[in-house]
């Protein structure tokens, strides 16, 4: 068969333009509707669980932290184990979930429990990402005046809670009561629990263990506990990330140390332009430090009203103090802190 | 196109003619044509025939979208008659029958018959001493007051997402309403119909528990001061988050804004700030003793922009702190400006002695 090819007629080739113009305005207005937000269409496509009904069993999904849940010596579960994943963290803490979804929250497990004498309590089980992550959200909301606890190196107690890390793992325990027996009781359960988790794992073949970042600050003068992580929006900076910070009480004054680790050197270089041009647009401006301080190469210094910053790279590695309360315990930290990151490779 | 008696190429019309046309149509080619596309055309026809619903899709609850939960406003006070009340103390049932008394006593606020409900904020399934939700002592005496001012009922509501019966229960709420003849109405899918805002930029087709409102006269926002890792505080504007259903989590893109709206869904009749103790870090949910401090201090005012510009102070922050304050204050509902509602500060140890 031999194709036929039709002569077109001008008026029918702008006919059929105009039919397509109108179904591209069409696809147009489809698409601009469609971008925006319906929150009505969201409920719909997302609905909530039904009122009562535990995320995890709405959701059909299992979670292997659950499991550690299950029972806890000498406590008695007051309710059914209750997890969440990070789509439906915020059910349950909703106005907080985002502190550990920006660390990268995987699942959480939650149960409550009785003891003996009547204490209510609540133990969470929260899993990151990394060993890293799990340290971001304890440290992030570490309670100032908390006592040290021995469940692990990062744990924390204040009088009615007990808070702990354990490879990737956070553990909140918190009871309905701050009565003398209620740290024993918590602490007991912690240290059981904390056995039961397993470690951290370890690094996979090639890849090396990360640097300990938090372990470069300098030992003198810092204040106990004070050792933060933050995963997001450090000092206020928006996108300003996993940067460590360290409060210092000096005999200049009181200061803030604070570390962050990039993929490169340019990235920190970037990072270190990005920090000093969001202090500038705060009020900041140069400060220079006293003739003769003996400072690292390439420092800036800024200072506002009653608040100093001084900030480096070394290689990968941005350095800094923040908000020292005058220039001496700036600089004064600047140089512990420099000579503390000396012997690092860069 | 004209249809010729004789084809060029019997059976298909396809060969052009001398011209460089294509040929005419015969009749047999124009029928077949035609019965091709009249078939196309019924079975499109046919096909939409059978999709149409005539009914179209089921109404919601109420069978209409709300554009609000109404105005519970009592009448103002007499000119110069104080708008907004402060109160120190520690013991809540005394500063809350003392902070009232100061705005004209509870029968400027509730008449005899009137349905009063209590929005309080039982977020969480936790226990009162933490401080994350409205404390019972509070919610007892709002129920009491309530009553002996005449109300016919008193109806105690929250939407908090997660297990309201338990939340109600662990946080001492549920309780405190059994032994004082409230009830508590707990959220069920029932009560909760679409609302659009006017003027509303997130607030739209958004479901809202209007069914706790049905028959109600009066509305009384009983809120604690927390800190609140999105919105900077949460306190009574904060508090009307929990009047919302669905996924509202996804409000937290814009979490003034929504505050900012959620002050334009209804005008309370009373709202009351409790700061006898605040939540001063590691909000909403706390969970340590450690994030709470005594502030000893209970705020009362129908104007919940002006109650949380004063109990943002009680967190060591600024209204500044809160944009969601001066845009609720551009939508009309409240003022920033609380010395323009004649506010007294009274202090339960000197009413005592």
């Amino acid at each position: 068969m031999t194709a036929r090819r039709k002569r077109v007629s001008r008026r029918e080739r702008w006919t059929a333009w105009g039919v397509l113009t109108v179904l591209a305005a069409i696809v147009v207005w489809l698409g601009l509707a469609q971008s925006r937000l319906n929150p009505a269409v969201l409920v719909a496509l997302s609905p909530p669980p039904a009122t009562g009904v535990a995320a995890s069993q709405a959701s059909g999904r299992t979670f292997a932290d659950a499991a550690w849940l299950e029972s806890l010596p000498g406590a008695q579960p007051a309710g059914p184990v209750e997890s969440y994943d990070p789509e439906t963290l915020s059910d349950r803490i909703d106005g907080k979930a985002e502190l550990y979804l920006a660390a990268n929250f995987q699942e959480m497990s939650i149960r409550a429990f009785r003891l003996p004498d009547g204490t209510r309590l609540e133990v969470a089980v929260y899993t990151q990402a990394t060993p890293t992550d799990a340290f971001a959200v304890l440290s992030s909301q570490r309670r100032p005046g908390a006592s040290p606890s021995p469940v692990s190196p990062d744990a924390y107690a204040t009088e009615n809670a007990l808070y702990f890390t354990k490879g990737n793992r956070y553990v909140e325990m918190t009871a309905d009561r701050a009565e003398a027996a209620t740290g024993p009781a918590l602490a007991a359960l912690a240290l059981k629990l904390a056995e039961a988790l397993p470690a951290e794992a370890a690094a996979k073949p090639g890849q090396g263990a990360a640097r300990n970042v938090k372990a470069l600050f300098p030992a003198e003068g810092l204040v106990p506990g004070s050792v933060r992580l933050a995963a997001s929006d450090a000092m206020g900076m928006e996108g300003f990330s996993n940067v460590y910070t360290a409060e210092y009480d000096l005999p200049s004054g009181s200061a803030t140390a604070f570390l962050a680790e990039r993929d490169t050197a340019e990235a920190a270089a970037a990072d270190a332009r990005a920090f000093a041009g969001f202090l500038k647009q705060n009020g900041y401006a140069a400060a220079p430090p006293p003739a003769g301080a003996k400072l690292p190469a390439g420092v800036v210094a800024l200072g506002a009203d009653g608040s100093f910053e001084i900030l480096w790279t070394r290689g990968r590695l941005l350095a800094g103090v923040h908000d020292a309360v005058n220039m001496e315990a700036a600089v004064e930290l600047t140089a512990r802190l420099a000579a503390s990151l000396k012997d690092v490779t860069p | 196109m004209t249809l010729s008696q004789k084809p060029g190429v019997p059976g298909d019309g396809s060969s052009p003619d001398s011209s460089g046309r294509p040929a005419d149509l015969d009749r047999r080619q124009f029928l077949r044509r035609l019965a091709g596309a009249s078939i196309l055309a019924v079975a499109a026809g046919g096909l939409g025939a059978a999709l149409y619903d005539p009914k179209g899709p089921a109404g919601v609850a109420g069978g209409k979208v709300l554009a609000g939960l109404g105005d519970f406003r009592a009448a103002p006070p007499p000119a110069g008659q104080p708008r907004l009340a402060t109160v120190h103390g520690a013991d809540r049932r005394a500063m809350f029958a003392l902070g009232v008394k100061a705005l004209g006593g509870m029968e400027a606020f509730v008449s005899r018959g009137d349905v009063v409900l209590l929005k309080v904020n039982a977020a969480f399934a936790s226990p009162a001493i933490l401080g994350a939700t409205t404390h019972p002592d509070l919610l007892a005496a709002a129920v009491e007051a309530c009553r002996a001012a005449g109300a016919a009922r008193v109806v105690v509501t929250d939407n908090p997402i997660n297990s309201p019966e338990s939340c109600f229960e662990v946080s001492g709420l549920a309780g405190a309403a059994r032994s004082c003849g409230a009830t508590i109405l707990l959220p069920r899918p029932a009560l909760f119909s679409p609302l659009t805002l006017p003027g509303g930029r997130l607030l739209t087709d958004w479901p809202v528990l209007a069914g706790a409102f049905a028959g109600v006269t009066k509305v009384i926002a009983l809120s604690p001061v927390k800190d609140h890792q999105r919105a900077g505080a949460s306190m009574s504007l904060k508090n009307f988050y929990g009047l919302l259903g669905g996924r509202r989590n996804i409000f937290h893109q814009d979490i003034n804004g929504v505050i900012a709206e959620l002050g334009q869904l209804l005008r309370p009749t009373l709202v009351v700030l409790d700061g006898v103790s605040a939540m001063m870090a590691n909000g909403p949910t706390g969970g340590s003793l450690a994030d709470l401090k005594a502030t000893n201090t209970m705020i009362f005012s129908a104007d919940p922009v002006a109650a949380d510009t004063l109990g943002v102070a009680l967190l060591g922050r600024t209204p500044v702190d809160l944009p969601y304050l001066a845009l609720a204050q551009a939508a009309g509902v409240g003022t920033m400006d609380v010395a323009s509602l004649a506010p007294v500060t009274l202090s339960l140890d000197k009413a005592a002695g």
